[in-house]
């Protein structure tokens, strides 16, 4: 399944107060769009906003041509799905990792249950888990390998959309390179287009081909990744630039 | 009260909620902290008077026929009926109700047909008494006790006395009044006669029933207050007070001491509401002619005004407690003045 | 599940109450049919009677055997109490429920109406309850089961709001899982141990609330007795027959009892319960080791810093646990410092048994630990605080929760200088506005006046710096003081302790899980994994000589702006050792691509590689990166 997301003139607000402010936003098919902005400038909220999570006041939500608002909660969890944040409050502990995964299935109903197990198997090990871990405890599990599963959760909807949330934010570097790794080998061996939202912009820089800047609840600028970072037109986005700490001196 | 600098309203990736930013209000936060709170009072006294009033309406069959018993004459029954306004239309009942309640005027004993306010004022007094003392034994109990044990036992220092805290105290709060009441009466007044444990002649007599009221509360508080003691310590900022330097005392009293009492209010000001009406229970364990003899007596003789009565002073009494501890946490914790709106 | 029942029977209160409880069931269901003669066989030739051996509560005023009926009464008390929690739960769990679905609205709606009946005390509930439909058990089981049910309310609703917040939900929605499952396999399941638990203390409330309902006469009433009643008898009695009150009254009491200690004991099953004695065990024996290793002979040294073979253990369950293994490490005067490693690596626990801040139980030993010249740990406590008070600052992580809360940020800076310098409230307010103005917050007498909460993230670590530098601190250590904030206000801070170090001359100790942030603050890089520093070396040296495979490691994991983006990222495989299970020899070896027999057999030493770059490696690797 295919089709990009398109995000026309969105507004949310939360009890008066806009948090998302007209913003229009196109991730192309195929493609990954990485949005960066700091804390609290609305990237969760338009993640939420696409998936229902979030109370919409204006705008157009689109992927693959069907405004997701009208779709049905099955047919909305074929396009777009999500992956977040917290690799602790995003996985039910009660439930064990095969099950988590098994649950999205049975709840798409498009596999007979005698093949969910094989496929449980085959998405753990496209996030390169064993499948041995399919009995485990996410409590059981380190950080690194629950965001892995999360991964696997959302792709077994096969949407045509990801939605990735900030997933490496709360993990170690050595760990974060691990799933930015498995990320890129699932983007190119899978069709699938991506919103990636980071506030780490050398992370949004690695993984993605367009680039979405955005502070306050508004888009300040976008583009392809190589343009706006090779030459930012927006001042809040050369002053991002600028605040990067280098490790590699730049030419 | 604008603030200049670019940075405010900006927040950390750890923080995901969001907190308004401070510019732009005009009204002073704690005067319409204040204003909510108050009108929370009279709300909530206003279904306590409705309930109390309801009450009556809500009894099945003849509430007055169940009052006199069955071999009471028509006439007296119907006699009654008119005295308690019970053949009024429903809203006129209401108002006058309201009115009697709020000028004092609490009507007339169905039993006795004295005045209800006549044995309100003959009763408070040993009512207010045990109640105030409990209220103040409870607290300063819990607080010291609580604060002092949740230091000596942070981070799992003193396991003994940890250990020996939470029997004890378990043990107290799991004794109801009713049960310590009797416990001392047998104690006092069979094996020491120190203090008398019947009847309210002399100051003495109030001891047994503040201490029968006072040990359980206070022993639920003092929990309380001990576990708030050990969040209050684990904070950053108590370690940043010590990473100042300061002196131990100004650690704990000046930096400690308001936080925690701010999460000890919040969760033991529910205990105050059970030190109120422990009165109840006490009074009629040591004979203490209070309101608290005289409601169990009205309920079993079903005398509705008294009941009435009564249950509005002691309802209205918890109410007001509440508030003051409200008052009192929007002084203790600036956050409140504005968060409560 | 299993492991969790088995630890609530280990533990001895658990089994003392699960015994109890077994008996108060067995005298419920038995104690009617066995003793119901005996206890209400009239005698009244026998009213009154002081216990005996024939009649062990003696009697009561119509003879009757009060022990007899006291075990008779255990089915009423029982079976009342457990009505009346479950009249709490079925009204209050749904209506808690319910309120946490539906919008914010509705919850605050909720909640006001739920705070209130929740402050109202339960009796007069019980009591109005009783006054309408009738004195009696029905209405002592309702009233006080109305009375509890706002409590089974709010707690229902505080938790099913926490859990609906959680990411799992909100995962669960976006795959299109239907209600019903949703709300009993994520949101119910989550939130039952709780419940559970309120529950089960619950019914001794309930057992309680009743019986002092019919011991006030407002309960059971002849001929039904329950434990109150029997009580109110036995209290007329005292004087002569005091076990006729005592036994009833011993009774509810430890029902009471058994009830709250099983609610405490599923709680500490669920939770993770540790056993303090073998804990408190470890704890001394550690204690009484560091004692007899500390006063080793301190090596003169001009170093600003002077820590050589810290070492800080924490007792646990399992033995000690070693969180820094003999860290050594040297600040000269006015030297920016930076300490990097993953997190559990030791970096914040060094520096706080540096600062002197690491508490109990956490035992702390070291070779030496000198600043500015002065042997810390052998110092007078009194003269310690002081000297560290003027001399050492320290910057936390969380500026959100590192503020004091409920004091305005200028008594929390003034104060500094009240203790120490001994000010006057008014000079020490005006070296406090001096000091905001410093690090760059406008209008700073106007900020003294504020809250924390007033303040945005960055001003707060501004502030906290400003603290820091009341006095003129020759250190200030910097324990992840920006990870907390956005790129834009980590730089600026980032600036301001560049500043103060060049204008104020004092040395900073950096620490940083991202070792770029090191990079572009600090001239020396110390790289910390499983409690041992593994390298030191410049900050100039860093990609042209890392020599550590983990350092190495480190740096290429992290993508930058230089990064190739059509190549994987290096990746560090496995993750760091526990600290119960620490290897003997390289704490790197079983994530190492360059690790031998001899790595795994021998912990490497901290060894000179070139001038200032020290690596602790068998098999150090050369090379740029
Ligand atoms: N109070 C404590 N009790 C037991 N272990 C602790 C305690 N504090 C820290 N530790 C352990 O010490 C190790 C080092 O922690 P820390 O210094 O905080 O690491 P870092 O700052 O490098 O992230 C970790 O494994 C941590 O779990
Ligand atoms: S000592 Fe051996 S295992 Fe350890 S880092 Fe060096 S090469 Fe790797
Ligand atoms: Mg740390």
């Amino acid at each position: 399944m295919s089709g990009g997301l398109v995000v026309r003139g969105l507004t949310v607000r939360y009890g008066g107060r806009t948090v998302v402010d007209g913003v229009d936003l196109d991730v192309v098919d195929g493609r990954v769009l990485g949005l960066v902005g700091e804390s609290g400038s609305g990237k969760s909220t338009i993640a939420r906003a696409v998936l229902g999570l979030a109370p919409v006041h204006a705008g157009a939500i689109t992927v693959g041509g069907q405004e997701v608002r009208r779709l049905s909660a099955r047919e909305r969890a074929r396009r777009v799905q999500m992956v977040f944040q917290d690799p602790f409050g995003s996985l039910n502990p009660r439930m064990s990792v095969g099950g988590i995964i098994r649950e999205g299935l049975e709840a798409l109903g498009d596999l007979p249950a005698r093949e969910r197990a094989a496929e449980v198997t085959r998405l753990l090990e496209l996030v390169s888990l064993s499948p041995d871990l399919a009995q485990r405890l996410p409590r059981r599990l380190s950080g690194g390998q629950r965001q892995r599963v999360a991964i696997a959760r959302a792709l077994a909807a096969r949407p045509g959309v990801l939605i990735a949330d900030e997933i490496t934010s709360a993990l170690d570097v050595s760990v974060q390179a691990q799933v930015l790794n498995v990320l890129r080998g699932i983007l190119a061996a899978e069709r699938f287009s991506m919103l990636f939202i980071s506030h780490n912009l050398a992370v949004v820089r690695y993984i993605s081909d367009d680039i979405a800047v955005m502070r306050d609840g508004v888009i300040v600028e976008t583009g392809p990744v190589d343009e706006v970072l090779a030459a930012p037109r927006h001042p809040y986005t050369r002053e991002l630039l600028d605040a990067i700490p280098q490790l590699h001196p730049t030419a | 009260m604008t603030t200049s600098t670019a940075e405010v309203g900006k927040r950390p990736a750890s923080a995901g909620r969001r907190v308004r930013p401070t510019e732009g209000r005009k009204t002073p936060g704690w005067v319409r902290g204040l204003a909510w709170k108050l009108l929370r009072l009279v709300i909530s006294i206003w279904a306590v008077l409705t309930l109390t009033f309801l009450m009556i309406q809500f009894i099945p069959g003849d509430p007055v026929r169940l009052a006199l018993g069955p071999d009471a004459p028509a006439s007296l029954v119907e006699e009654r009926r008119q005295q308690l306004g019970l053949d009024q239309p429903l809203i006129v009942q209401y108002f006058d109700y309201w009115g009697r309640m709020l000028t004092g005027d609490f009507g007339d004993s169905l039993l006795t047909q004295q005045p209800v306010s006549l044995l309100v004022e003959a009763r408070i007094g040993n009512t207010a008494t045990i109640v105030a003392l409990s209220l103040v034994a409870t607290s300063v109990v819990a607080i010291l006790g609580g604060l002092l044990v949740g230091i000596a036992t942070h981070r799992g220092r003193r396991p003994t006395l940890r250990t020996g805290f939470t029997l004890a105290t378990g043990i107290a709060a799991a004794l109801p009044d009713f049960l310590v009441a009797v416990g001392l009466v047998f104690l006092f007044a069979v094996t020491f006669t120190i203090f008398p444990v019947a009847g309210a002649a002399g100051a003495d007599s109030f001891v047994l029933p503040t201490l029968a009221i006072t040990l359980g509360s206070a022993a639920t508080m003092m929990r309380v207050v001990r576990s708030s003691t050990a969040v209050v310590l684990d904070q950053d900022y108590l370690l940043v007070a010590r990473a100042k330097r300061l002196p131990a005392t100004r650690v704990y009293l000046r930096h400690g001491l308001p936080n925690l009492l701010t999460a000890a209010l919040t969760l033991g000001g529910l205990q105050l509401g059970t030190v109120v009406t422990g009165t109840i229970v006490v009074e009629n364990v040591f004979a203490i002619p209070g309101l608290g003899t005289a409601l169990v007596q009205a309920l079993i003789t079903r005398d509705y005004p008294v009941v009435q009565t009564i249950m509005v002073l002691l309802a209205g009494t918890v109410l007001i407690l509440n508030l003051l501890i409200d008052v009192a946490l929007g002084a203790l914790d600036p956050r409140s003045k504005r968060q409560r709106s | 599940m299993r492991r969790q029942l088995r630890t609530v029977f280990s533990t001895v209160t658990g089994s003392v109450a699960a015994v109890l409880l077994l008996l108060l069931v067995l005298l419920a269901i038995f104690g009617p049919i066995i003793w119901s003669g005996k206890a209400n066989a009239i005698d009244v030739a026998k009213a009154w009677q002081p216990p005996s051996g024939e009649h062990w509560f003696g009697t009561d005023e119509l003879g009757r055997d009060m022990f007899a009926r006291s075990l008779v009464a255990t089915r009423l008390s029982l079976l009342s109490a457990v009505a009346a929690s479950g009249i709490a739960i079925v009204v209050g769990v749904p209506v808690g429920l319910l309120a946490a679905m539906f919008g914010p609205r509705l919850t605050s709606a909720f909640q006001s109406v739920v705070n209130v009946s929740i402050a109202f005390p339960a009796l007069l509930t019980a009591m109005f309850v009783g006054t309408v439909i009738g004195i009696g058990v029905p209405g002592a089981i309702l009233g006080v089961g109305i009375a509890m049910a706002p409590m089974f309310a709010r707690l229902t609703q505080t938790l099913t709001a926490s859990v609906i917040s959680l990411d799992y939900v909100a995962a669960a929605r976006t795959m299109g899982v239907p209600l019903r499952r949703l709300v009993g396999r994520h949101v119910l399941a989550n939130v039952a141990e709780p419940l559970v638990i309120t529950a089960t203390t619950s019914v001794g409330t309930s057992l309680l609330g009743i019986s002092a309902l019919s011991f006030l006469g407002l309960g059971a009433r002849p001929p039904q007795y329950d434990w109150g009643g029997l009580l109110s008898t036995g209290l007329k009695a005292i004087y002569t027959s005091p076990m006729a009150a005592i036994g009833p009254g011993t009774l509810i009491a430890l029902s009471g009892i058994v009830f709250s200690l099983l609610g405490e004991v599923i709680a500490g099953a669920f939770g993770d319960n540790q056993s303090n004695r073998r804990f408190g065990r470890v704890a001394r024996a550690m204690a009484a080791a560091a004692r007899r290793l500390s006063a080793k002979p301190a090596s003169p040294s001009d170093a600003l810093l002077d820590v050589a073979n810290l070492r800080v253990g924490f007792p646990s369950e399992n033995g000690e646990l070693p969180a820094v293994r003999g860290v050594s490490l040297r600040v000269a005067a006015g030297e920016r410092v930076g300490i990097v490693g993953e997190s559990g690596s030791g970096k914040s626990v060094s520096v706080m048994a540096i600062a002197q801040l690491v508490e109990h139980p956490a035992v702390v030993t070291a070779d030496r630990l000198r600043f500015l010249g002065t042997e810390l740990s052998t110092m007078a406590p009194a003269a310690r605080r002081r000297f560290l008070g003027t001399n050492l600052a320290m910057v936390f992580q969380n500026p959100m929760s590192s503020l004091n809360p409920a004091m305005r940020i200028g008594t929390q800076l003034a104060e500094v200088a009240q203790v120490h310098s001994g000010l006057s409230a008014s000079d020490a307010r005006t070296r406090a506005a001096d000091r905001l103005a410093e690090v760059g917050i406008a209008d700073a007498g106007h900020r003294l006046r504020q809250y924390p909460h007033e303040f945005s993230g960055g001003m707060r670590q501004r502030a906290m710096i400003a603290m820091g530098l009341m006095e003129t601190p020759r250190l200030i250590i910097a324990d992840e003081p920006t990870t907390a904030l956005d790129v834009t206000v980590q730089r600026q801070i980032l600036d301001l302790l560049l500043a103060i170090n060049r204008d104020a001359g004092a040395a900073i100790l950096l620490i940083s899980h991202d070792i770029s942030v090191i990079a572009n603050v600090c001239e020396r890089v110390v790289v910390m994994y499983a409690g041992v520093v593994v390298e030191d070396l410049p900050v100039a040296s860093l990609l042209r000589a890392a020599a550590h495979p983990y350092t190495r490691a480190l740096i290429a994991s992290v993508p930058d702006m230089t990064t190739d983006r059509d190549a994987d990222l290096a990746t560090i495989p496995g993750r760091p050792p526990a600290l119960d299970d620490l290897p003997t020899g390289c704490p790197f070896a079983s994530r190492c691509a360059f690790a031998t027999d001899e790595c795994v057999a021998q912990m490497p030493p901290l060894a000179p590689m070139a001038d200032g770059h020290l690596a602790a490696c068998w098999h150090p690797q050369g090379g740029a990166l």
